[in-house]
């Protein structure tokens, strides 16, 4: 099964301490079967001779214990099982504490290793093929699936082992006292076992239910949340609100299905279980009585009645944890196949790194995703320290040749070379080291002004995050806020302009200072001054940088040394501004309609 | 704006106050049925599932002993006694069956139930705190509340809580089977059981305080994989994931250094109850082999065994008691964060009297308004001016300077310090919220997309909108031409934030759900900043209709948008600096004229 399996991966460090945890458990569950047999001897070696009923011959583990002792000294008898029962019980206790404290944090630590996988997978995903997954699923894979599977291996699978050590032991201290009464548990095991098989059937289906359902309600919630200023803008609360309520309602039907599956097999469980229970205890009854205490003493009797009181707990305890487990199993294995689902974008171990001052070429890019294409065989070439403004309508391909660059995900056909030399054959990370990328859509994180201009590296140095910001004309309204840069933003920027935080997002990537600048249309809540500006600084403080800038703005592209103007994913027109302004295309008619407007 | 917490900022959720647990536990109510059923069936189960151990008692003496067994004053043989176990296990067996079937659906009933109906009440109150709750802390700290900590809830409500009050019940039935059976050695494990209870209180309360002090890491790791979900893009840009799964270890060891912390204390509960347990035990046969030896102790053997029998009875709900404690100290601390959010009162909503809002013709009024994010640092002073209705302003002046702010103050996102804000009239501090927002549309500068389909956006706050009126609305805004293009067309699905669209084609989208709800207000902040030129010079054509007999406040930077709005309000010192027409303004030589000039040289640059 791939859970086990695929999921043992991460436990495999925690391997020394499973053995620890499993020895301990077991010598728990002798100790519990011990229990018994010390009890049998208070009521046969001690309170019952006190009665004057002569001793019986009583089999118990610990006979030889009290052979010393002579059979009437009743004092020195109790003491001795008295000192016996504290040694078992103490040493019970000790085995308990210390296998939940070994567990509990070995376990976790493999379980932190799994998170940490998917958390590293995720990480390094496709944003392409992560758009096939909603955010509440993803969030799960680290959260909630883990989890299960971290309880599947802490709590479930050792509950089993121990049922199913604990049972067949109990049989054998049954078979020690009298063997005829190890036949009704032996014939319910059997039927125990094909009921468990069918109910572990009915559990995954009905866990698959709970799992889907409660991953849509998760992604209804977190969208609600997100999208707050949306919901608000549209006093859209009541829409959502029926939205919700009926994923809510769905995940409510979906537990209430697997309630009813398992209130019907938990009852046969238990049926079953109580069963043997009664059946052993008047066959051990008559068998008592019709022998006049021959078959068995009383002290065996009490023991006895302990034993199939365990084997009717751990009868029902099963029950309880295969329905566990599949609800893990279901789980585990939506988690572990995200984590093994390979990443679309990889690079070999040891691959080079890319050279400073390489020109960047496509040649032919045919790229096609998600059923759509969004280009058409891409030819161009941009020379080392050249900066080239990209134009063309919304959607014509101008932030997925950027994306390319970043390799967020790869060409369907043609090549990419950086340096005469295939994209991909190089170390991804060091391909993303050698651009600053402005993403079109802004995401600040929860953290300081200063800490986001200085994600590349935690902001280490002030004084260049500050340099930083007055390129991206971003440290006048920062100085301005309460804190300065010490201001904490949120996610979406929460309380800044929608032009302040692109200034700030540009900020970030003039401080990566990496020699490659990607502008994908990230001046658009700005305004012309400011953007003017912006370029202006980046062109001149930043003169050595290669600069690819995607804009809606002919003026902006204008300043650049030569523009490519993209139409439905292919290259219309290229050349120096000039050179497209003469040939009077669509460039110049984009720069023409934008004046005509002034 | 207010303090943000950070995902390493532990929030201090209050502790949660008797007040709240009552209100918590108002949520059960609706199910007082079910639960006075599970109730009842476990206590009759109880005590019908204590009578063959007695029986078994008897049956002892009857066999082992030459008195015989004595039953009430009379005098039955172990055939007879037998057959009356057998009757009363085959009851007990028919009424566990019958009973365990029900308490599990009627568990799952309870449990689940009130853990649907909590998180709807979580949502509702979601719904309608103000943008201050969640900018003032990551959104994966809220979303944790909503999912995960109520999740956890289930069990408690379905069974801890029945399972505790009956393992209680239980223990009481035992302890006065035990005090029939024999007071003396009842009254010894009495005796044990005390110190037990002040143990056990000390024991609960130290635990409490680790499980919160968990509970604040794991909900910092929610908000740190949340994050990390929505920023993946820009972490890959900037290489920082090795950076970050350093982070994030180190989030999860902290989370799981605090967990040990719990299990330090916590796995003391079971030697704790089972301990005691037997410590009653060993003092039981001690006294029974005292009061042996001092004769004419009126105990038998069936008797004692009886009475081991029920104290060993005795084991099984304190064990359960111990882990259940576990859970509900567990399901304590998240239910603090839980009602925190239930509890907490909206900063923005309908006065007491509020009116609905009536049909809106659209002159807006703001008269000497003052706002402040933060109190103290006001972002607009004095502000006040007139807009008749049909008119269309346009807001333009330097970034951050509050053209965003005044304008969402009409929709009353924030209210504000002094002044007034009146709507034909009316003083939207008056009327219904709902009543307010949904005749004022707001086109915002982050187009959020659902989940769904292309049509279900547009369809967004219309949902009975026919498909024909959302293309017609697709058509308007100029959307309707990438749309087609898509594989589905108009039922292309679509992720949250829209992954596959541009930020563009995003932006007409939204624009069309706009258009959809027909407003009388119209609002557009940024609206079109994404969309290209073209796209743009037709939905310039577009809006001229749109915006016909509409009130409209527009926020653009394409002078051709703005000189053809009505009036032009230059906003820049915590007000509106300049106000007037194109011509007007440019005649006055001022900042806006600076601004026009600034752009036309922009273009002539070359």
């Amino acid at each position: 099964m791939g859970v086990f399996s695929g999921g043992y991966k991460y436990y495999k460090q925690a391997t020394p301490a499973l053995i620890i945890v499993y020895t301990v458990a077991l010598l728990s569950v002798v100790i519990d079967r011990l229990i018994p047999q010390a009890t049998q001897l208070f009521v046969d070696r001690v309170i019952n001779p006190l009665f004057g009923a002569e001793s019986k011959n009583t089999n118990s583990v610990f006979t030889a214990f009290l052979e010393p002792i002579p059979k009437n000294d009743f004092q020195t008898t109790l003491l001795a099982l008295t000192l016996l029962l504290a040694v078992l019980v103490l040493a019970r206790y000790v085995f308990h504490y210390s296998r939940w404290n070994v567990a509990h944090w070995f376990l976790r630590k493999a379980s932190d290793r799994n998170r940490a996988a998917a958390y590293d997978h995720f990480l390094r995903q496709s944003p392409l093929l992560l758009s096939e997954y909603t955010s509440g699923d993803i969030f799960n894979y680290m959260t909630g699936d883990v989890d299960a599977l971290m309880m599947m291996h802490l709590m479930h699978i050792p509950m089993l082992v121990l049922c199913l050590v604990g049972i067949p032991l109990s049989v054998y201290f049954v078979v020690r006292i009298n063997p005829i009464l190890a036949i009704p548990p032996l014939v319910i095991g059997v039927v125990v076992y094909i009921i468990a098989t069918c109910y572990i059937k009915a559990m995954r289906k009905c866990h698959q239910a709970i799992r889907d359902a409660s991953a849509t309600l998760n992604t209804c919630i977190q969208e609600n949340i997100n999208g707050v200023r949306v919901v608000r803008s549209f006093a859209a609360e009541k829409i959502e609100t029926d939205k919700f309520e009926q994923k809510n309602q769905k995940l409510y039907e979906s537990y209430m299905a697997t309630a009813r599956k398992q209130a019907k097999y938990s009852t046969l469980f238990r049926f079953c279980a109580q069963s043997v229970n009664i059946i052993c205890i008047i066959l051990g009854i008559v068998l008592v009585a019709t022998t006049g205490g021959e078959a068995m003493s009383v002290g065996e009797f009490t023991a006895f009645i302990a034993y199939t009181s365990q084997i009717n707990g751990e009868i029902i305890a099963i029950a309880t944890t295969i329905g566990a487990i599949q609800h893990n199993i279901v789980c585990g294995t939506r988690e572990l196949n995200f984590i093994e689902r390979p990443l679309l974008v990889e690079s070999e171990q040891g691959a080079p790194e890319v050279p400073q001052n390489a020109d960047i070429e496509f040649r032919n890019v045919k790229m096609e995703m998600n059923g759509k294409v969004a280009l058409r065989g891409v030819s161009f070439t941009v020379r080392a320290g050249e900066k080239v403004g990209f134009m063309g309508k919304t959607g014509c391909g101008k932030s997925v040749i950027m994306k390319l660059l970043n390799r967020y995900y790869d060409v369907t056909d043609g090549e990419i070379l950086i340096g005469g030399r295939n994209i991909k054959e190089y170390d991804v990370d060091s391909v993303r080291r050698h651009f600053s990328f402005v993403l079109q859509d802004v995401f600040l994180f929860s953290e300081t002004v200063s800490k986001n201009i200085g994600f590349y590296d935690d902001a280490a140095n002030a004084p260049k995050v500050k340099e930083c910001a007055a390129i991206a004309c971003a440290d006048e309204f920062v100085s301005s806020l309460s804190d300065g840069y010490d201001t904490v933003v949120g996610e979406r920027g929460l309380g800044l302009s929608g032009g302040q935080k692109q200034r700030l997002s540009i900020a970030r990537a003039i401080y990566k200072d990496a020699p490659v600048f990607l502008l994908d249309d990230c001046t658009s809540a700005l305004d012309y001054a400011t953007e003017k500006k912006i370029v202006k600084n980046i062109f001149t403080e930043r003169a050595d940088k290669t600069v690819l800038i995607a804009t809606h703005r002919a003026n902006s592209a204008a300043y650049c040394d030569r523009i490519i103007y993209l139409d439905r994913g292919q290259v219309v027109e290229s050349g120096t501004p000039q050179e497209l302004i003469e040939s009077r295309g669509m460039f110049y008619e984009v720069l023409a309609s934008q004046r005509e407007e002034e | 704006m207010a303090r943000r917490n950070r995902y390493y900022e532990d929030e201090h959720t209050k502790k949660i106050t008797a007040s709240s647990i009552k209100k918590a536990l108002r949520f059960t109510i609706p199910y007082r049925k079910v639960i006075a059923f599970l109730f009842i069936g476990m206590v009759v189960l109880g005590i019908v599932s204590m009578f063959p151990t007695r029986i078994m008692g008897f049956i002892v003496d009857d066999v082992l002993t030459t008195k015989g067994a004595q039953v009430f004053g009379y005098q039955l043989d172990w055939q007879t006694l037998g057959i009356i176990l057998v009757v009363c296990y085959a009851l007990s067996m028919l009424s566990d069956s019958v009973f365990g079937y029900f308490r599990i659906k009627y568990m799952t009933v309870v449990g689940h139930g009130v853990v649907h109906d909590m998180r709807s009440a979580v949502f509702a109150n979601l719904q309608r705190l103000a943008f201050d709750y969640y900018d003032s802390r990551p959104n994966g700290k809220i979303l944790v509340r909503a999912t995960s900590y109520l999740d956890e809830l289930a069990n408690v409500f379905s069974s801890a809580i029945i399972v505790i009050v009956i393992d209680i019940i239980k223990i009481l039935c035992i302890g006065i089977w035990l005090f029939l059976i024999d007071w003396r050695l009842a009254s010894v494990i009495l005796a044990v059981m005390l110190p037990l209870a002040v143990i056990l209180y000390f024991w609960r309360k130290a635990l409490n305080k680790r499980r919160r002090i968990f509970r604040e890491k794991r909900s910092n790791r929610g908000a740190y994989v949340a994050e990390t979900v929505q920023g993946q893009a820009v972490i890959n840009a900037f290489n920082r994931e090795a950076k970050n799964e350093a982070i994030f270890d180190d989030i999860n060891d902290e989370v799981r250094k605090k967990f040990r912390d719990i299990t330090f204390i916590q796995e003391f509960n079971y030697p704790l109850m089972d301990g005691f347990y037997y410590i009653g035990l060993l003092l039981v046969y001690w006294i029974s082999f005292f009061l042996i030896g001092a004769g004419n102790s009126g105990l038998t053997v069936g008797l004692i065994i009886s009475f081991i029998s029920f104290s060993g009875m005795l084991s099984a709900p304190l064990n359960e008691i111990a882990s259940q404690l576990q859970e509900v100290t567990n399901a304590i601390s998240n239910l603090e964060s839980v009602m925190e959010v239930i509890e907490t009162e909206p900063t923005i909503k309908d006065k007491e009297n509020a009116t609905e809002m009536p049909a809106i013709a659209g002159d807006v009024r703001y008269d000497d308004v003052t706002f402040s994010y933060d109190k103290g640092t006001t972002v607009l002073e004095h502000v006040s001016f007139d807009v008749p209705h049909g008119k269309t302003i346009a807001l333009v002046g330097p970034t951050g300077a509050g053209k965003t702010t005044i304008i969402s103050l009409l929709s009353r996102f924030y209210d504000i310090d002094s002044g007034k804000i009146t709507i034909d009239g009316i003083d939207i501090s008056g009327v219904k919220l709902d009543s307010l927002r949904r005749q004022i549309g707001v086109m915002m500068q982050d187009s959020f997309i659902f989940s769904g389909t292309i049509i279900d956006n547009i369809r967004y706050a219309r949902p009975e909108a026919t498909d024909e009126e959302c293309i017609e609305a697709a058509k308007i805004v100029c959307a309707d031409e990438f749309i087609s293009r898509l594989p589905d067309g108009y039922y292309t699905k679509t992720v949250e934030q829209g992954v596959r669209m541009s930020t563009g084609e995003r932006q007409l989208l939204s624009f069309a759900r706009v258009i959809l709800t027909d407003p009388k207000i119209l609002i557009l902040d940024e609206a079109t900043a994404s969309i290209d030129t073209h796209t743009e010079q037709a939905l310039q054509k577009a809006l001229a209709v749109v915006l016909k007999g509409r009130t409209s406040f527009v926020i653009a930077h394409r002078l051709s948008t703005i000189k053809s709005a009505d009036c032009i309000f230059y906003i820049a010192n915590k007000g509106i600096a300049e106000a007037g027409t194109h011509e007007s303004l440019m005649e006055e030589k001022g900042r806006y004229y600076d601004l026009v000039q600034n752009a036309k040289n922009n273009i002539l640059d070359e």
